[in-house]
């Protein structure tokens, strides 16, 4: 029986992991460098929805958010998911890839309805949503804790005799005459292994680099201001607002804001060395844009930020992939979307360690293959969206 | 009146602490920012601005050219405007040296009131309030968990282990403040555009006067000789009990430790 290393214990190791399970492979080994959850799956925002014009990737969040919805059955724990509903506005230079990728959603089941400004209004009373051309509404989104989902995993995992080794950190691969046999790790123990999965996001890179096997992933810093409304706000949906190029949820009493122009994102060249605060300008950015579509809001302040670096790729969509190398597989690159897909991305790269290919509907595995990159045919969404970042 | 609140840029203590070739502080770590002692300090002075008629808030810094985000972020808790003294002559000043441009500024701006934070959250000396009222020729009041100012008197609780005093004198004067005066506030979103229309004043030691010789790592009384890490904690002794053998072991491993 095939023996399994998953290097990292983020929401994509123990996503591949509970996959292969269902494949009544066992043998099992997470490693973890420093806790499960550490990376950026705990400081995910944790927002849940379909809306995407990349069929693939449509279908990879549809296939997560049965997950989602039945994880207390699955894997016996509350993930803490929050089905508030997904709301999207879009300015009149939208409205036309806007309804395509609608169509194109419902063609595969997502459900998702146009909805008139003024019925947006009462979700978010408010909101100024005077600026907007339409909305759409995804009843079965929301938000929810990565924190909490891969704990609630790595549990489950554990029961299913999976072994999690935290404090783990791999030092290199282990591959000879274009097969990989183990890892090393830090401390000079080998780990044997028949397949290797790197789902190490941004830290996967220097992993796979001796190997010649190059990973187009650049750490992106990434920051969120987190505001107290100081009033009550009922239980909106997370608004994704593609005016003002903001996504804005609740998080307990208070509100979530990120920013979706790209404005914020800048690219670092250490993944473990970033700021642990926003800065000034983020907050400035965050204050204007918030008070000009919420002026319902009265006061609000700054409560704290959250920072981040997210693992991007020049498509900014995953790689979820074999390599040149047999038994060495790479999940990692989630470019800043990986939660809301990661129940996909664990399945699919488990098909792809077993099968070879997708066994999700309406899924391609080819989609996600390392080798795009070098061949320059990307995976683009045939429904971009004025002004912002290629993740819808 | 002018309420001047004193505010360091530090390292963040999650940043791995760095030195400079003169093996003072790195100041420019990735989370550098207002040291959060002397956040207690704005919100203090902000209190104070607000309670006493006619009084404006200066949050005042020496420091590099980075330290003007520690500046803006005083700025967006609602001060009314800031200076930054910043000159290369002042690079590895000990406290006397960053007293001497301290006072220097304060004198400048004429300023009523200091408020300064217990203590940097870097070097964490807390003595340049004592060293400022010293060459302000300004009464002291330091440690405060608690602070007003009524008729022209500034009056404060210290609170340690002993118990309470309340300490009063005469404005001008120097008051730090403790962790226990009140939490910071966060900064409203109005705050925070409206800090983004202000400007942050630099002034240089020409522009207060202060002769470069007086500061510096050249005048600086304390001289770092050198820095060193702490050696790496050995790897502990595994006991493995055999049937109550580890007794034994272990009282005679105690018995040779404390020797």
């Amino acid at each position: 029986m095939s023996k399994v290393v998953i290097i990292g214990g983020g929401i994509i190791g123990a996503t591949t992991a509970y996959a292969l399970l269902g494949k009544g492979i066992t043998d099992i080994t997470i490693l973890e460098r420093d806790t499960v959850g550490s990376g950026g799956t705990g400081k995910t925002a944790g927002i849940i929805r379909c809306h995407y014009g990349v069929t693939s990737i449509c279908a990879l969040a549809l296939y997560s958010l049965d997950f989602f919805e039945n994880a207390k059955e699955l894997i016996g724990t509350d993930i803490e998911f929050e089905q508030v509903g997904y709301l999207v506005g879009i300015g009149a230079e939208n409205l036309e890839p806007f309804r395509a990728s609608l169509a194109n959603q419902r063609s595969i089941g997502v459900e998702t309805e146009e909805i008139t400004p003024a019925a947006a209004k009462e979700l978010w009373p408010t909101a100024n949503v005077d600026d907007f051309a339409t909305f759409c509404l995804e009843p079965r989104g929301g938000y929810g804790d990565g924190y909490a989902t891969v704990q609630g995993l790595a549990a489950y995992l554990r029961t299913q005799g999976v072994a999690i080794k935290q404090g783990a950190k791999v030092a290199e691969l282990i591959a000879a005459e274009g097969k990989v046999s183990g890892v090393k790790l830090v401390n000079g123990e080998i780990v044997e292994a028949d397949v290797v999965v790197v789902a190490a996001g941004a830290w996967s890179v220097p992993l796979l680099a001796p190997l010649g096997i190059d990973l187009p992933i650049t750490p992106q810093f990434v920051q969120e201001v987190v505001i107290d409304p100081a009033m009550e706000l009922g239980t909106p949906p997370v608004f994704s607002d593609l005016v003002s190029m903001q996504y804005v949820h609740l998080r307990g009493p208070e509100l979530l804001f990120g920013n979706s122009d790209g404005s914020s994102v800048t690219p670092i060249t250490d993944p473990d060395v970033y700021p642990n605060h926003a800065s000034n300008e983020a907050i400035e950015r965050t204050a204007e844009k918030a008070i000009n579509r919420f002026p319902g809001i009265e006061d609000p302040g700054v409560s704290t930020t959250t920072t981040g670096q997210v693992d991007s790729t020049p498509d900014n969509n995953a790689i979820i992939s074999a390599t040149d190398i047999s038994g060495l597989f790479v999940a990692a690159g989630m470019s800043g979307h990986g939660f809301k897909i990661s129940p996909g991305v664990g399945r699919l790269m488990a098909d792809i360690i077993v099968e070879g290919e997708s066994t999700i509907p309406n899924v391609k595995a080819s989609d996600f293959r390392l080798s795009r990159f070098a061949e320059g045919d990307l995976l683009l969404s045939p429904y971009p969206y004025v002004g912002a970042v290629g993740i819808r | 009146m002018r309420i001047i609140a004193l505010v360091k840029y530090v390292p963040d203590s999650g940043d791995e602490v760095g030195f400079e070739a003169d093996l003072s502080l790195g100041r420019v770590g990735p989370s550098s920012r207002l040291s959060e002692l002397d956040e207690y300090a704005v919100e203090q002075a902000l209190r104070l601005r607000t309670e006493l008629a006619g009084a404006t808030l200066t949050v005042l810094s020496v420091g590099p050219a980075e330290a003007e985000s520690a500046l803006r972020k005083a700025l967006q808790m609602g001060a009314d405007d800031a200076v930054l003294v910043t000159d290369e002559a002042i690079a590895g000043s000990d406290v006397f040296g960053t007293a001497t441009v301290l006072s220097a500024a304060i004198r400048s701006l004429e300023g009523g009131l200091v408020v300064a934070g217990m203590s940097s959250t870097d070097a964490g000396l807390g003595v340049v309030p004592a060293l400022l009222a010293d060459s302000l020729c300004w009464p002291l009041l330091s440690q405060a968990a608690a602070v007003s100012v009524e008729a022209g008197l500034a009056k404060i609780a210290r609170v340690d282990e002993t118990g309470s005093r309340v300490v009063e004198a005469a404005l001008p004067a120097v008051v730090s403040v403790t962790d226990q005066s009140g939490e910071p506030r966060y900064p409203s979103f109005k705050d925070v555009l409206a800090a983004k229309k202000k400007s942050v004043a630099t002034l240089t030691l020409a522009d207060l006067g202060v002769d470069a010789s007086a500061v510096g790592v050249g005048s600086a009384r304390v001289e770092v000789l050198a820095v060193g890490r702490n050696p790496d904690r050995a790897a502990g002794r595994v006991i493995v009990d055999v049937d109550g053998s580890s007794v034994d072991e272990i009282v005679d491993f105690l018995a040779a430790a404390t020797k």
